[in-house]
């Protein structure tokens, strides 16, 4: 991998939610182990994929890093910096460094602000920028994503699907940021859509030397856009590493499991039949040792005792599984 | 799809067969052709994917089979055609007796596929109940049958159990237990896995198929996903501004694409092999009330000619069995 510190250092990193009962006296019976101990490093101009099923905790990683969430243990670090310690001037800085582009355009966008003041808020706020400077800036990011500079005073609703989260993308880069949060950015869209914000994510990564963080759920997307891939089981990583090797030779069970049960688009393909059965169990109680144990199709006796330890393979080739 | 596909009385010893079927709905901007002229059928036992983006009607022309088109909208003209009884002729009540049991329809979400106030045995048992006149233990009998059918564990326990008391894959399968209660002839699946994830998606696909091998039942599927189609369907019609621009057998359509929007929809899909770069169509499908003169997809063609401007091409034949709405077929 490479020499240069990281620019995002995470370790050990929890996120529990604890679950109350009562309306008057709340009691705390439970906790959601939402996100449970998760390493992992990016370094900048990477993008690194996050995949995994739904409720699997990609989310609220996504949210720690976003200061969205505080986290129950552990340390982020970016740039050599704790960010749970930021506050002042460099919390500030952090806002502007990180942004998010969330999954749904239809939601994640007011509908009652034109378009020139939704991409510009965040400057506003963090910048205190004027209202003329702003629509300039509005129109030159308009451009840079790809939109026509006039139509700064257009509401959500008189766009498509693609043009708002490319109305979305101009947003999160109006602060000048270095590190993009990424929730499912286009699974909300079309196909023939889908390939076009892509593409514009890869050139404007290019472009701005940005660093990615982007979750996703389907494979194809995460092999396109990705060149370091983490797979997320139950609030943890189980196996992490450079894309073409995860995909030519994935290691966790589960990854093999995800990878099988993708639909190639090539009707000759026979895929074997499908490897796991049943459904993610609860986070809420969770499975002990390894949390795949019981889907899995290899497991064995100490599987269930105690969590297997993430390991590095091969070069940068991480997996948390007895098998190896 | 049948060889003559705009004469109306081509061949009716297709188990589904719909003709030229247009659905338009009113809007305060004038009419708007959802379905303009859609055309496809489906044989007992065999699996067709309709598939295209949101808004190219796909989803309009299942309801429009199914007669439950909104009250703005209606089918203009067309022929759906199921066992050689003609649906769009029939009365309401008449309708009903046919939907549920010969013709069922497996929706999209099953967040709200289902009725939150009934348990889900009630649900389930609903269409035998009204359609087959099943009561009491034999009743229960059937539909604790299905829900093992459809691997919900501990069924009769479960039985009375409420729609949110279930996973999302879950209740996936239980809305898939009420589309093939009845035994239908045909079961038509809306995006039937967009809500389930990866692992699910191929439990539920499989399950799909294995009820087929035993019922014989004509699967529709609707959807967007080329995986689903390349994984169930033996043909497929991809559909695009209301109309079908392409149909044929899947491995045909796959390997010989011959509409520009098939092969620039097969190209832009992100494979698990990777690529250095995908290639995409620019723009955006035309507004139903304002559709292009020509061919629907010229604007956006990289092919296009003087003539897709100005003339609709004609629904051709390519090769045996798979024909094309192109004046210029082919790659690029």
């Amino acid at each position: 991998m490479n020499e240069a510190p990281p620019l995002l250092a995470v370790r050990g990193l929890k996120k529990y939610f604890p679950v109350t009962t009562g309306v008057v006296r709340r009691k705390v019976v439970g906790h959601v182990q939402a996100v449970d101990g998760t390493d992992f490093t990016i370094h900048q101009g990477d993008t690194f994929g996050l995949v995994g099923e739904s409720g699997c905790g990609k989310t609220t990683l996504s949210r720690l890093l976003l200061l969205i969430e505080t986290l129950t243990e552990g340390v982020i670090e970016f740039e050599g910096q704790d960010i749970s310690r930021l506050d002042g001037d460099g919390l500030r800085d952090y806002r502007k460094a990180v942004q998010p582009v969330f999954q749904d355009p239809y939601s994640s966008l007011n509908p009652r602000m034109p378009v020139w003041e939704i991409i510009t808020e965040p400057a506003i706020i963090n910048q205190g920028l004027r209202k003329d400077r702003a629509k300039e800036l509005a129109a030159d990011l308009l451009e840079r994503v790809g939109l026509n500079r006039n139509v700064l005073y257009r509401y959500p609703h008189q766009f498509s699907g693609g043009q708002r989260q490319r109305v979305a993308i101009a947003r999160a880069l109006s602060c000048e940021p270095k590190f993009l949060v990424l929730d499912e950015p286009v699974s909300a869209l079309d196909v023939s859509i889908r390939a076009q914000i892509m593409n514009l994510l890869k050139d404007l990564q290019q472009r701005y030397n940005l660093t990615l963080f982007m979750i996703a759920h389907d494979l194809g997307v995460v092999r396109y856009m990705c060149e370091t891939i983490a797979v997320m089981y139950l609030g943890q990583i189980v196996e992490m590493g450079p894309a073409e090797l995860v995909y030519s030779n994935p290691l966790h069970p589960y990854t093999q499991a995800l990878l099988a049960s993708a639909l190639p688009y090539d009707p000759d393909t026979k895929t074997e039949r499908v490897v796991v059965r049943g459904e993610v169990p609860s986070p809420l109680n969770p499975p002990t040792g390894c949390r795949f144990h019981p889907r899995c199709p290899v497991a064995m006796p100490e599987c269930s005792d105690v969590r297997p330890v993430f390991q590095e393979l091969e070069p940068g080739h991480w997996v948390a599984c007895y098998l190896y | 799809m049948s060889e003559e596909p705009r004469s109306p009385n081509a061949d009716s010893s297709h188990l589904l067969e719909v003709t030229d079927l247009h659905v338009e709905f009113q809007t305060k901007t004038g009419p708007s052709r959802a379905v303009d002229g859609v055309s496809f059928y489906v044989d007992e036992g065999e699996s067709l994917g309709i598939v295209g983006e949101s808004g190219c009607g796909k989803s309009v022309t299942a309801m429009g089979i199914l007669r439950l088109i909104a009250s703005t909208g209606r089918i203009a003209s067309g022929s759906v055609r199921l066992d050689g009884e003609e649906l769009t002729e029939l009365s309401n009540s008449q309708m009903r007796a046919i939907r549920g049991k010969k013709i069922s329809m497996i929706m999209q979400d099953p967040m709200t596929a289902l009725n939150p106030t009934f348990t889900i045995g009630y649900q389930v048992g609903e269409a035998m109940k009204i359609h087959e006149g099943v009561r009491g233990k034999s009743l229960l009998g059937r539909v604790l049958q299905l829900l093992r059918l459809v691997n919900i564990p501990a069924a009769e326990r479960r039985v009375r159990d409420y729609p949110d008391q279930f996973s999302g894959g879950m209740r996936q399968r239980i809305a898939g237990a009420i589309g093939i209660s009845t035994t239908p002839q045909v079961l038509i699946c809306d995006e039937p896995t967009t809500a389930l994830d990866v692992t699910i998606q191929a439990q539920y696909l499989e399950l799909l198929k294995e009820v087929q091998e035993q019922t014989g039942v004509a699967l529709v599927f609707i959807t967007h996903d080329m995986g689903i189609v390349a994984r169930m369907c033996e043909r497929v019609a991809v559909m695009y501004a209301g109309r079908v621009v392409e149909s044929g057998t899947t491995r045909e359509v796959f390997r010989n694409p011959a509409h520009p929007y098939t092969i620039s929809l097969l190209r832009c899909l992100p494979r698990l092999e990777g690529v250095e770069r995908l290639e995409s169509i620019d723009g955006q499908p035309p507004d139903p009330r304002e559709m292009p003169p020509g061919c629907r997809f010229a604007p956006r063609c990289p092919k296009a000619q003087q003539q897709c401007h100005e003339a609709y091409p004609e629904f051709a034949p390519v090769s045996s069995g798979h024909h094309a709405s192109c004046f210029f077929p082919g790659g690029w």
